[in-house]
């Protein structure tokens, strides 16, 4: 799970999957702006064949936060 | 090359997808106000996508047909003033949820897509430089569901999802790499269970898998798709391990067979592996095994030519044959996609067989030189126009072996170099006694002061071995030294494939001043001109 969004979000954020780690934040990530949170979202989304509510959409502040909706 | 994608929503994410594979893609400013910096400053790209949302569009628009004839009139005024970029646009989708009875039924929306679909229909018959973007089909294939997602537009105004932006991005690469890169040539087919269901020796003609309904039109339809793709210039070839009286048979009697004999220009049904037969084929028609893509429902038989020729492609083939339409559509998509049909790619396959022809002649001519006259050629030279603009952009950008210096002109800087007065550019086309060759040379010139220099000398491969190229070449240099020019420079710059025209300019007499590993250049004067040999009749238009 955490390897695959990873893998996700570096694709999105057009970064080597070996520099990011699952506790990175939005904060440390120049490339994560607010057009790539939207793709990511979008992506996972999609991947991982769930939704994520629209109101939780701005809590997520780290990778794992995403683990939350993938992992059930 | 450069990309721009236009929109009235927002489409940074799709740019983001599409410059993963294309480095130059630039976006549009604005989405209200998408055609603004289009009709300031024209297109600045080689290339334009302009997809709009069709309910975007029309958004609280009081007088939505005056509205419409604007959008028509900027769009028509875009093509017409970049006449050198391409320009797509996309067709339209006009979604909105609304509550209404089951009796108040609105059809204005579909009356206003049809009406854009046609004006766009009018500017793609008027234009050589407009094509449809079919956004509308993408999105009925797909579903309006899987098309459109709620919550990327209430959280960033992105109106479709993921995967429907997975999916135009696909399309807009696909067609750029079309531009690029050269397509495929000819398709290599198997014929039991690959053309036809069942195997012909222990079923017999009458009794194949092959019908318009039920079973049999699995394969039908691939035959008809297959048929459409030879419409588009592919060249079709037969490589079957089987008894050559049925296969005739076949042609002859079933009448359930969409393609027939003469649609294939190749047939190897014999019992050699079939890596060997696919290098015979593609010496015969003169194609690298780089182009040729073979296609068999065996396993055994794709792995053997994968492993003797790496270089042929060769699709996995479906497991589950009702998947067939899909498949080729796919090779279609992948290898043979095709944004417009030349005059030349009509004529490919009758071009082959005239091809045929000419080597029987050969075979029964006593030298080459009588079999040249015996040909009888008519070869007519001009001035590039406008109207060979696409013809000429296809041999500079997809001709290999007779190619001197290799220099991939985009159609855009072909019409400068037209435009511009210090440049010449020659075409000519070659007729014979069996057929037309259609326009198979290029040559381009440049003045330089006392000079003048061959930058660019293309000829199509299927003409070769003719001395075409001495006679047009020896008319051109009396015509430049008698404009007074003093020399005339050639060059050969080497690449993996331009080999047999390595030693050209020395057959031709000219003297070699300057050689090293990847290139020579030659200088020919007045005096130092040879006679050539003068085969055929050079006619001057």
């Amino acid at each position: 799970m955490e390897e695959k969004i990873i893998e996700i979000a570096a694709s999105i954020f057009e970064m080597d999957p070996r520099k990011l780690t699952i506790e990175n934040s939005r904060d440390e990530i120049e490339k994560w702006d607010s057009l790539a949170h939207v793709m990511l979202i979008a992506e996972i989304e999609e991947q991982f064949g769930v939704s994520i509510p629209f109101e939780e959409t701005g809590d997520i502040h780290q990778l794992k936060d995403f683990l939350r909706y993938v992992v059930k | 090359m450069k990309i721009g994608v236009y929109s009235n929503v927002n489409l940074d994410g799709l740019c983001r997808k599409v410059s993963s594979t294309f480095e130059d893609v630039q976006k549009g400013e604005g989405y209200g106000d998408w055609y603004f910096s289009l009709m300031r400053d024209g297109i600045k790209e080689d290339v334009a996508f302009i997809i709009l949302d069709g309910f975007e569009l029309f958004r609280n628009v009081s007088d939505v047909d005056s509205e419409f004839r604007n959008y028509i009139d900027i769009i028509e005024k875009i093509v017409s003033e970049n006449k050198t970029k391409k320009v797509f646009v996309s067709t339209i989708d006009i979604w909105e949820d609304k509550i209404h009875s089951v009796k108040d039924f609105d059809i204005s929306s579909m009356e206003m897509e049809y009406k854009w679909t046609k004006e766009l229909e009018r500017l793609n018959s008027q234009n050589d430089n407009f094509f449809i973007f079919d956004l509308k089909v993408m999105i009925t294939s797909v579903g309006r569901k899987n098309f459109y997602s709620k919550k990327l537009w209430y959280l960033g105004g992105i109106k479709y999802t993921n995967s429907a932006e997975n999916l135009i991005a696909e399309e807009i690469i696909r067609i750029v790499n079309t531009m690029e890169k050269a397509r495929k040539k000819c398709i290599v087919l198997d014929l039991d269970n690959t053309l036809w269901g069942g195997v012909m020796a222990d079923v017999g003609v009458e009794n194949i898998e092959l019908s318009e309904f039920k079973e049999g039109a699995r394969y039908k339809d691939f035959q008809k798709r297959l048929k459409e793709l030879k419409e588009l210039g592919v060249l079709l070839a037969i490589c079957s391990k089987n008894e050559e009286g049925y296969v005739d048979e076949v042609f002859e009697k079933n009448k359930e067979m969409v393609l027939k004999s003469e649609d294939f220009v190749a047939k190897k049904i014999n019992w050699q592996p079939k890596s060997k037969n696919i290098s015979d084929i593609a010496e015969e028609l003169n194609i690298g095994l780089d182009s040729i893509v073979f296609i068999d429902d065996s396993p055994v038989e794709r792995e053997e030519v994968r492993t003797n020729l790496p270089e042929v492609i060769v699709p996995e083939f479906p497991r589950d044959t009702s998947q067939l339409g899909d498949f080729i559509m796919d090779v279609y998509k992948e290898y043979f996609y095709t944004l417009a049909q030349t005059e030349e790619d009509k004529k490919k396959t009758k071009m082959y067989f005239d091809n045929v022809k000419r080597e029987e002649e050969k075979k029964k001519s006593a030298s080459l030189d009588e079999f040249l006259e015996k040909l009888d050629m008519k070869i007519h030279l001009w001035r590039m126009k406008p109207e060979n603009l696409k013809r000429a952009t296809q041999l500079v950008q997809k001709t290999n072996q007779f190619n001197l210096t290799t220099k991939r002109y985009t159609e855009e800087q072909l019409v400068d170099l037209m435009n511009d007065p210090s440049c010449d550019i020659f075409l000519a086309r070659v007729e014979d006694k069996f057929g037309d060759n259609g326009t198979v040379f290029l040559l381009i010139e440049k003045k330089e002061g006392p000079k003048v220099v061959i930058d660019s000398m293309i000829m199509s491969c299927r003409v070769m071995g003719r001395f075409i190229e001495d006679r047009i070449i020896s008319y051109l240099e009396d015509k430049w030294f008698e404009d007074g020019f003093e020399e005339i420079e050639g060059m050969y710059i080497k690449t993996d494939r331009n080999k047999p025209v390595e030693d050209l300019f020395e057959r031709l007499g000219y003297d070699v001043v300057y050689k090293d590993e990847n290139k020579k250049v030659y200088r020919l004067t007045k005096e130092r001109k040879q006679k050539r040999k003068e085969i055929g009749e050079l006619i001057l238009e």
